[in-house]
């Protein structure tokens, strides 16, 4: 950490980890915030210069390393294009709301010179999106008692599907309304996050 | 047996006599038929008839039960016998039964004859009554017709008697003219005897006359005597007494001269009388002409007037024989219509002999009786049509009686309608064109509008084009401003360094004197060098004119430059617009997470936490807990949908009540606002100011009865007069207060304005 702190150039490899690790940041302040998963499960820790809530439950935990550790292999691979957490209604199934995270990756071809951006800059980026998920609660209507989640991986075409991997429909929402977030960019890699929620006022 | 089989038969015979007996009183009832059939009684003869029959039918088993009674030995055979009597005497029965039955029908058929014969009696029975009428009115007439021979030969022996006077009247006239006859001529005689005399007078006093001429020519003569003697001597006395003599002789001959004038007076009337009596006479030979008074054309010349009287009698008489006569040809006339009427009558007489004749007639008549009804109501009918036309007519002529003075109908007033609304669709047209045009102009104003808004903004643009190329001008101006002083300086240097030369030369040719040449071939050296120098100054301007031409032709081709630039900036504009939306949509569309499947898949871990809560769902959740969950669905969308129901029926309800509301206000004259709790508010569609209202208080009655309404003291109800306050207070009614008040409002607002 100390490490990349200090330094200003930017690999493909430390892009994918700064990314991975925001993603496992957000999504963990998503479901807190959300209120998917009890909020005693989670415990604070500080991040991005702010108090962020990381889950305990040892399944979720799981569930998450494992969806982050092939997301920053085929991140590696330039082989995603999205990352969407969706929240559907336990009973009726139907997605409630969309966080999308568009990812457009930039690789450094060989021989091109070294891409610098300071560390703090891009900390400072993260921390925006992370407020703003924090704040996203305010005009996000209240999910009924009973929901859940899923992570979905847009990837290219080609890419292969991994063991325990398989695809889904992409949980669309009817009659939605679209919040753009803001951005941050590595040099590398660009993530744009945006939420999409049902409207209720039929 | 013999005896008894006898006594049998004749019992037998006894019975059938007896029953030949019945039979006979019934055939004599069957007799009685025939005259009933003509009588409207057929059915009691009938139930008479069937009564006899049981009748006899009783009698005959009697008769046998006591001969059966009377004579029970040797039964066998008189039972058989008897019985086979009874068999025939029953069959017989049957047999009679039939007549009977046959009979009936007889009867039957004989009754409905009888009625028609009844119906045709009486329908003759009509026509004899109008027969009788016919003849008494026939004999009316006849009598009337004797009545008025009677009275014509009454008057024919009146006329006779009349003439018979009337002969008489003529004969006594006769006589009359006779004696009139004689006594003219006895007349005529006497004037012929006064003629006479009269010539014999004149004769005499002619002869008298002459004589006293004679005497007067006498008397003269002595006057001249006498003067002539009174003139010889004093003869005055003689002459006084002649005087007096002369005057008395002339008063004798004035006496004279009367007498004879007297005389032919008399003469005169005497010719005149006899002048009269000849006039007469020839009017009498005129009037002699008649035949009757021919005999009595006898000279009669005496009496005048009678002559006159009977003339007068004469004609009397023949004008009344003449309306004799006359009245006699009226009643000639009178009597041959009498004759007519008696045949026509006759002919009626004979025509009534025909009864078919007359059925005819009057069932024809009959039915052209109803024809003609049919007729009158088709005519009635008819008359109602032309009735309600002529209304509807009046109607349509008091409608548009504006458009009858245009000699007008429906037809002309369709036809103007039709014009009309020709010339309405023509204006329309027209208003739809100049719309157009106007929307045209619009359009074409906004476009030349922006046109000049983009000239301004190019013209701008160029007058700043034109600054910047102005200023390059004045920069390459000054440029060559300094490349002039420049050429200038050179010249100058030039100039200083000839001096040079010459000094040189000069110097050199003080100390070297045939150095000349040389220094002419330096001067000309110099003079090459300043030739060349110029030229190069001429090339240098040249330089500067083409750089000046190629800086115009740069600021025209940079001015068509920033023309393409212009609308190359706008259509990139446009284009950055387009994008922009093309990027809204896109990201709309990935908002959803829309995704291009031929580039992309959508991976999920297969364990993900959904599938792990459904699965923890299916394992854990139990049945019913789901089922509460689905329940609580269910019940949400129930609630929503009577929520929907409920807002639905809110807008309704508050529709319905303003349509109330505004009937009420459009019917009755008042705006009603429920102001507080049971607080109605009234205010009159006609009220002056906005505070002019009536509050009632509604208090409502136990038992579910209508309420009672209060009124409330309000400014305007203090305002009111205590007349349309008597309907609320005495009489205790409030929709006649509150019409009362509309119309004390309506009659302030329309009358008083």
């Amino acid at each position: 950490m100390q490490a990349i702190a200090s330094k200003s150039n930017i690999t493909l490899k430390g892009s994918t980890d700064i990314v991975t690790e925001f993603f496992a940041y957000s999504i963990n302040t998503i479901l807190f915030q959300r209120g998917l998963y009890p909020s005693e499960s989670f415990t604070r820790v500080a991040k991005y210069g702010l108090p962020i809530l990381v889950t305990n439950d040892q399944g979720l935990k799981d569930y998450l390393e494992n969806v982050l550790k092939q997301l920053s292999a085929w991140l590696l691979a330039d082989e995603v294009q999205k990352l969407v957490l969706v929240i559907t209604d336990l009973v009726t199934k139907e997605a409630l709301e969309r966080w999308v995270f568009d990812i457009q990756a930039d690789i450094p071809k060989e021989g091109e010179p070294q891409r610098n951006k300071p560390e703090k800059e891009i900390m400072n980026e993260i921390q925006a999106i992370i407020r703003q998920i924090t704040a996203s609660v305010t005009f996000l209507p209240l999910l009924p008692n009973a929901c859940t989640f899923d992570l979905l991986v847009y990837t290219k075409k080609e890419a292969n599907v991994p063991q325990k991997w398989e695809e889904s429909d992409p949980k669309y929402i009817t009659n939605s309304q679209q919040v753009k977030l803001r951005s941050f960019t590595t040099s590398i890699h660009k993530v744009d996050s945006m939420v999409a929620y049902k409207l209720n006022n039929e | 047996m013999d005896d008894s089989s006898d006594n049998n038969s004749s019992n037998n015979n006894n019975l059938t006599q007896q029953f030949l007996k019945t039979m006979n009183t019934s055939s004599g009832g069957g007799g009685s038929m025939k005259r009933y059939s003509t009588s409207n009684n057929n059915n009691s003869f009938v139930s008479r008839n069937s009564g006899i029959n049981s009748k006899q039918l009783i009698a005959i088993q009697r008769a046998i039960d006591d001969y059966l009674d009377t004579d029970t030995g040797d039964a066998g055979t008189i039972i058989f016998e008897a019985n086979e009597t009874l068999a025939r005497q029953q069959e017989y029965i049957k047999q009679l039964e039939h007549q009977i039955k046959a009979d009936n029908s007889t009867e039957n058929e004989l009754s409905t004859k009888s009625v028609r014969l009844t119906n045709t009696e009486k329908e003759l029975q009509e026509l004899k009554s109008k027969y009788y009428e016919l003849e008494k009115s026939s004999q009316f007439f006849k009598t009337r017709a004797s009545e008025s021979m009677i009275r014509v030969q009454d008057i024919e022996q009146e006329m006779e008697r009349k003439i018979g006077l009337k002969n008489k009247e003529i004969d006594d006239i006769t006589s009359k003219l006779r004696y009139i006859t004689q006594s003219e001529e006895e007349a005529k005689k006497r004037s012929l005897e006064l003629e006479l005399q009269y010539s014999e007078l004149e004769r005499q006093t002619s002869l008298k006359l002459k004589a006293m001429e004679k005497e007067k020519l006498q008397w003269r003569s002595e006057v001249v005597d006498l003067k002539h003697k009174v003139a010889g001597s004093n003869e005055e006395a003689q002459i006084k007494s002649k005087d007096s003599k002369i005057d008395s002789l002339n008063i004798l001959n004035k006496q004279l001269q009367q007498e004879v004038s007297d005389i032919k007076s008399r003469l005169n009337s005497t010719l005149e009388l006899l002048s009269d009596k000849d006039r007469q006479l020839e009017s009498f030979l005129v009037s002699k002409e008649d035949p009757i008074l021919n005999s009595l054309v006898n000279p009669s010349l005496s009496n005048d007037e009678q002559i006159k009287k009977l003339q007068t009698r004469l004609i009397d008489s023949e004008t009344l024989n003449q309306s004799i006569k006359n009245e006699l040809n009226y009643y000639k006339d009178v009597n041959e219509k009498n004759l007519k009427q008696l045949s026509n009558l006759k002919s009626q007489l004979e025509n009534l002999g025909n009864i078919e004749i007359i059925k005819q007639q009057n069932e024809s008549l009959q039915d052209k009786l109803a024809r003609y009804q049919e007729i009158i109501e088709n005519f009635n009918k008819l008359e109602i049509k032309h009735n309600l036309l002529v209304q509807e007519k009046k109607d349509l002529e008091k409608k548009y009686g504006e458009f009858d003075k245009f000699q007008g109908g429906p037809e002309q007033f369709l036809q103007r309608i039709a014009i009309l609304e020709n010339e309405n669709q023509t204006y329309v047209g027209k208003i739809g064109e100049l719309t157009s045009n106007l929307k045209l102009l619009e359009s074409r104003n906004s476009d030349i509008e922006s046109t000049i808004l983009e000239e301004k903004s190019s013209l701008s643009s160029k007058n700043n084009r034109i600054d910047e190329f102005i200023e390059k001008i004045k920069r390459l101006e000054t440029q060559n401003y300094i490349y002039k002083k420049e050429i200038e300086g050179l010249n100058k240097i030039l100039d200083l360094f000839d001096l040079d030369s010459v000094v040189n030369s000069n110097a050199k040719e003080g100390t070297d004197g045939g150095d000349t040449t040389a220094a002419t071939s330096d001067s000309s050296v110099r003079i090459e060098r300043v030739k060349e120098l110029q030229r190069a100054l001429g090339e240098k301007n040249a330089l500067v004119e083409q750089y000046e031409s190629q800086l115009s032709n740069k600021s025209k081709a940079i001015t068509d430059h920033v023309m393409d630039y212009k609308s190359e900036c706008e259509k990139l504009n446009k284009e950055i617009d387009r994008l922009l939306e093309e990027n809204a949509l896109l990201e709309s569309r990935l908002g959803k997470g829309e995704y291009d499947p031929t580039k992309t898949k959508v991976l999920h871990m297969t364990m993900n936490p959904s599938t792990a809560a459904d699965n923890n769902k299916s394992l854990e959740n139990n049945v019913g807990d789901q089922k509460l969950i689905e329940e609580n669905h269910r019940l949400l969308m129930q609630v929503n949908d009577s929520e929907k129901k409920l807002d639905r029926l809110k807008l309704v309800f508050k529709q319905k009540i303003n349509e109330f509301r505004e009937g009420v206000y459009a019917l009755l004259g008042y705006k009603i606002d429920v102001d507080q709790q049971n607080r109605y508010k009234l205010q009159s569609m006609y009220a002056e100011k906005e505070s002019d209202y009536l509050m009632f208080q509604y208090t409502a009655n136990k038992g579910g009865r209508v309420g009672n309404m209060e009124l409330l003291e309000t400014a305007f109800t203090d305002s009111l007069d205590r007349e349309i306050k008597a309907y609320l207070f005495t009489c205790k009614s409030i929709p006649s207060f509150l019409s009362q008040v509309t119309i004390e409002l309506f009659s302030r607002q329309t009358f008083h304005p």
